[in-house]
């Protein structure tokens, strides 16, 4: 990370961004008798196909639904959650309130959220919903936090594009590799 | 057979693709909350903590948070740890590198949680961690099919690229065979 990239990190004052990063933690309640149905509906849903893939700002998305804490052991003194809650975490470029407006506007939303208690459909009232829920990182951290989800997917796009090139450089006349490059390198 | 095939596609929980996420949530000891929330709060100000955990080319997202309070009206006893990582390779293999690599940085930070075993060895902190990880739900990737080495060649591939990009603007078909040759050189490690 260069020096300039240090600086933008440590003078962000919102403990969950981390350069283009934003990391949202939530912990929402739910409704007692909606745990089952909320549980199922979550566990049904294919990762490779996600609904959630539809937010194009988000690197990724993890929901899962807890329904009480983990006994240490002594001396802890043994403690119970008053209600399941839904986790829900994501990890997205940009702003937070422009990702929950998004992340509103998802068919699948509505049906898992309005599992929750005091869930609100309409945009405005769902951003508020959420960020009363919100946890703040101590600490949120990757390994670029500067690139988009788009920046991500290009790079991937023309590596994978130009092994396949180079692999072939040696059959292709100079013009045809040219072409090929360009065609690859579009704008 | 397609019904079968079908059946055997990954569902649910917490992996996606090469993608595999870690969550947990871990009582922290009253008088130790503090100084975990200070640690926390201060790490972006100085490259120890980053260095540390990303010096394993496995992490793709990872997040720490202190509260006490779960919702309005529920405030626990204990401050708790949320603990998530997105990462790509076997979880066991993930904490062996933590546990021999950076042990005094797992203990600095779980290390006052209720019956926690200091690593090294490996083995109990394993235990711990699968009693206390979290699972089922749903998980998504927006690359699920690249790890983070992958992803981390391709910036240096895609970088390197770009200039050729734009070095090649004005060359002839001849010209441009020998420097895609130099761009491949480069690369080398990245391909």
């Amino acid at each position: 990370m260069g020096l300039r990239e240090y600086f933008k990190i440590a003078s962000q004052l919102d403990p969950n961004q981390y350069g283009k990063a934003y990391g949202l933690t939530t912990m929402i309640p739910v409704l007692p008798d909606r745990a089952d149905a909320l549980e199922a509906r979550l566990e049904s849903l294919d990762p490779l196909a996600s609904p959630f893939g539809a937010l194009r700002q988000a690197h990724c998305v993890r929901l899962l639904v807890i329904r009480d804490l983990v006994y240490q052991g002594a001396p802890q003194k043994p403690e119970h959650l008053n209600q399941p809650y839904l986790v829900f975490t994501a990890s997205f470029d940009g702003e937070l309130d422009r990702f929950l407006r998004d992340l509103a506007a998802l068919p699948e939303a509505g049906e898992v959220f309005s599992c929750c208690k005091g869930y609100a459909a309409e945009p405005g009232a769902f951003v508020a919903w959420m960020r009363s829920h919100k946890k703040d990182n101590g600490y949120f951290l990757t390994p670029w936090p500067f690139k988009t989800v788009q920046d991500v997917q290009e790079a991937l796009r023309v590596h994978e594009g130009f092994q396949g090139i180079v692999d072939e450089a040696r059959g292709m006349s100079d013009a045809e590799l040219q072409d090929k490059f360009r065609a690859l390198m579009r704008p | 057979m397609s019904a079968v095939l079908d059946s055997e596609r990954p569902r649910g929980r917490n992996t996606s693709g090469r993608a595999r996420c870690l969550t947990m949530l871990t009582p922290i000891r009253p008088f130790w909350t503090p100084v975990v929330w200070l640690i926390m709060r201060s790490a972006r100000y100085h490259t120890y903590f980053r260095d540390h955990s990303l010096q394993f080319k496995f992490i793709y997202y990872v997040r720490w948070a202190v509260f006490r309070e779960f919702s309005a009206g529920e405030k626990k006893r204990y401050s708790y740890l949320f603990f998530e990582s997105n990462f790509d390779i076997p979880w066991r293999q993930y904490i062996d590198a933590f546990a021999y690599v950076i042990p005094k940085d797992i203990r600095v930070i779980w290390g006052r949680g209720f019956s926690f075993p200091g690593p090294p060895p490996a083995e109990p902190l394993k235990r711990w961690i699968a009693m206390n990880s979290l699972e089922g739900g749903h998980y998504h990737s927006a690359y699920p099919q690249a790890s983070v080495k992958m992803t981390l060649a391709a910036f240096e591939a895609h970088d390197r690229l770009l200039r050729l990009k734009r070095e090649a603007a004005g060359l002839s078909p001849e010209q441009f065979r020998k420097a895609f040759d130099a761009a491949v050189a480069d690369l080398q490690r990245h391909l």
